[in-house]
């Protein structure tokens, strides 16, 4: 798939919450390149080597939409970048992204998303992008944690968000929220970024009540484009287990090729 | 020989910029990006015997200008290779470099004749020096023995020039330089990675899933420059240098110690453009000095 460099400049900056950046950079080479679940892998500061991959929180004709929560030195060096600013991608990148639902057939059944903390940003460009109705059950550690809430509402028919500490709407975690929902109607299926562990309970979740099931994966990375094989992740494919690369045959897995370790 | 050419064993290049195994895959992901008949060579990633699926994750740790990486010599096996990849490498004009480890002489050997008779691989680097896998790999690269039976097997089973990978894990890199040439290498490439390691404090557990990996990078290239510097001087045969390379700077720096060749690896993950910004660079400053590459090679003015 196609990915081109460009340099970005960030047209738009605010702070959702302390520590977590919503940027808007003008990208009119990438953004045309885009679907939902992929990245772009952003070059730090110089004496930080590696460029690191953010989820694409959303995308418009010539911009794209990042949000991104300060976790290490380069995290944390994007989030101190300011409007005007200019940002070195490549991008896009994950040759599997999430599907589009396919509408036609008369299936209109809804499609769930289910995001863990800042994990929630990739699931907007998907809710955006469903030809489909959907429904987002997004989780949070408490109620100053919860971020994109209105954006998803301006997109998706229902939106529950939950906050482990029961500080603000449902009461514990994301999956307890996704199991009602998935528990009162039929779904098409269930979209999830987070951490492994919210993954895991969601993959488990959805294959006891037998509802199709795709997760955004992460893993250290470097290349970003296949090349040097360190973003591994053991998969299940038809002749057994072995190791995938997120960069490329990624991000996206079905449930069913995720090993759990 | 235009002003960037340089010959390796017999083989011209038309510039001494190539590519580090293991850092530009089977060329395929950098094709995008620029053509890659551009490039002097291209080193592909380590080929072993069988398929191997590599070393468990995470296989990859930042440090202060460098990164450690244990990915485990993770390739579709050297007949995958051949089938799969090499007709596309054919169709670029530049030297197709096949790198190989192997857990015994006689699978370095068998690796050898597969290539030669694969038709379309330039030339063969032995990978002696590969710190990520149990078996062969560093095991070899660590003793003067260990070098001398792979390349004497080597030598045996091909005629295609062959470039000895030197690992820098040792106490006397001559030495192995000298091993080597006695036992039939035509080249020598160093340095291959340095063991490193990284811990988590607050876990307490390595970064790396193997605990420990190699580290490549700017961090590296000093020690890169004086190993080639010591090489080039102490032994008959050209050196491709490599370390820490990702300017043109960087890789005229190497070719003053005495390299023939270098390669750009570790910038490569950083900027799919690294190569040929190294090689337009160098043609800039060649340019401007009115030198060739051949000028270069070699003329640091020791005190």
């Amino acid at each position: 798939m196609a990915c081109v460099l460009e340099q970005c400049p960030i047209l738009y900056r605010s702070e959702l919450r302390p520590g977590v950046v919503d940027m808007v950079l003008g990208a009119p080479r990438i953004a045309p390149l885009c679907s939902p679940g992929q990245f772009v892998h952003i070059k730090c500061s110089p004496d930080l080597l590696l460029r690191r991959p953010i989820s694409l929180c959303d995308v418009e004709q010539d911009t794209i939409r990042l949000v991104i929560e300060s976790v290490g030195k380069g995290s944390q060096w994007l989030c101190e970048r300011q409007a005007g600013e200019l940002l070195d991608l490549l991008g896009p990148l994950g040759d599997h992204g999430f599907p589009v639902p396919d509408a036609a057939q008369g299936d209109s059944r809804p499609l769930l998303l289910v995001g863990g903390g800042v994990g929630s940003a990739p699931l907007l460009y998907c809710a955006k992008s469903s030809p489909v109705p959907v429904d987002a059950a997004l989780g949070f550690g408490s109620a100053g944690a919860v971020i994109l809430e209105r954006d998803f509402a301006r997109c998706c028919r229902s939106v529950t968000v939950s906050t482990d500490d029961g500080s603000y709407g449902f009461a514990g975690f994301v999956t307890g929220a996704a199991q009602q929902l998935l528990e009162k109607e039929a779904y098409r299926a269930v979209y999830a970024c987070g951490n492994m562990t919210m993954l895991r309970a969601v993959a488990e979740l959805t294959q006891r009540l037998d509802v199709p099931c795709y997760l955004s994966l992460d893993e250290r990375m470097g290349c970003g484009l296949g090349a040097c094989l360190v973003c591994a992740v053991k998969v299940r494919g038809e002749d057994g287990e072995h190791y995938s690369h997120v960069c490329k045959q990624g991000p996206v897995y079905r449930r069913e090729e995720v090993v759990f370790e | 020989m235009s002003r960037l050419g340089v010959t390796i064993a017999g083989v011209p290049f038309k510039n001494p910029v190539t590519v580090a195994s293991g850092t530009f895959g089977f060329g395929r992901e950098f094709a995008p990006f620029y053509d890659l008949s551009r490039l002097g060579g291209i080193v592909v990633k380590g080929l072993t015997p069988a398929p191997r699926e590599g070393n468990r994750p995470p296989r990859i740790a930042e440090t202060p200008l460098g990164i450690l990486n244990s990915v485990g010599l993770q390739n579709p096996g050297v007949e995958a290779f051949v089938r799969d990849e090499l007709p596309f490498l054919r169709g670029f004009d530049t030297n197709i470099i096949a790198n190989i480890t192997g857990a015994t002489p006689q699978e370095y050997a068998d690796m050898c004749q597969t290539l030669s008779s694969a038709g379309g691989v330039d030339m063969i680097e032995i990978n002696v020096s590969c710190p990520n896998v149990k078996e062969g790999g560093a095991l070899f690269g660590a003793s003067a023995s260990g070098i001398s039976s792979v390349v004497s097997a080597c030598r045996k089973a091909t005629s295609l020039p062959l470039i000895v990978k030197l690992s820098p894990n040792v106490t006397d890199i001559v030495e192995m330089a000298k091993a080597a040439h006695q036992a039939g290498a035509d080249c020598l490439s160093l340095i291959n990675t340095l063991l490193g390691m990284r811990i988590d404090t607050v876990t307490r557990r390595p970064i790396l899933g193997n605990n420990m990996g190699g580290l490549s990078g700017p961090a590296v290239k000093p020690v890169a420059v004086r190993m080639v510097y010591q090489v080039a001087r102490a032994v008959p045969l050209p050196v491709i240098g490599m370390g820490g390379i990702s300017t043109a700077d960087d890789a005229v720096e190497f070719l003053l110690a005495g390299a023939t060749a270098v390669s750009v690896g570790t910038a490569n993950l950083v900027n799919p453009m690294a190569a040929v910004e190294v090689l337009e660079g160098l043609r800039d400053r060649l340019d401007s000095t009115g030198e060739s590459v051949c000028d270069i090679i070699g003329a640091v003015i020791p005190y």
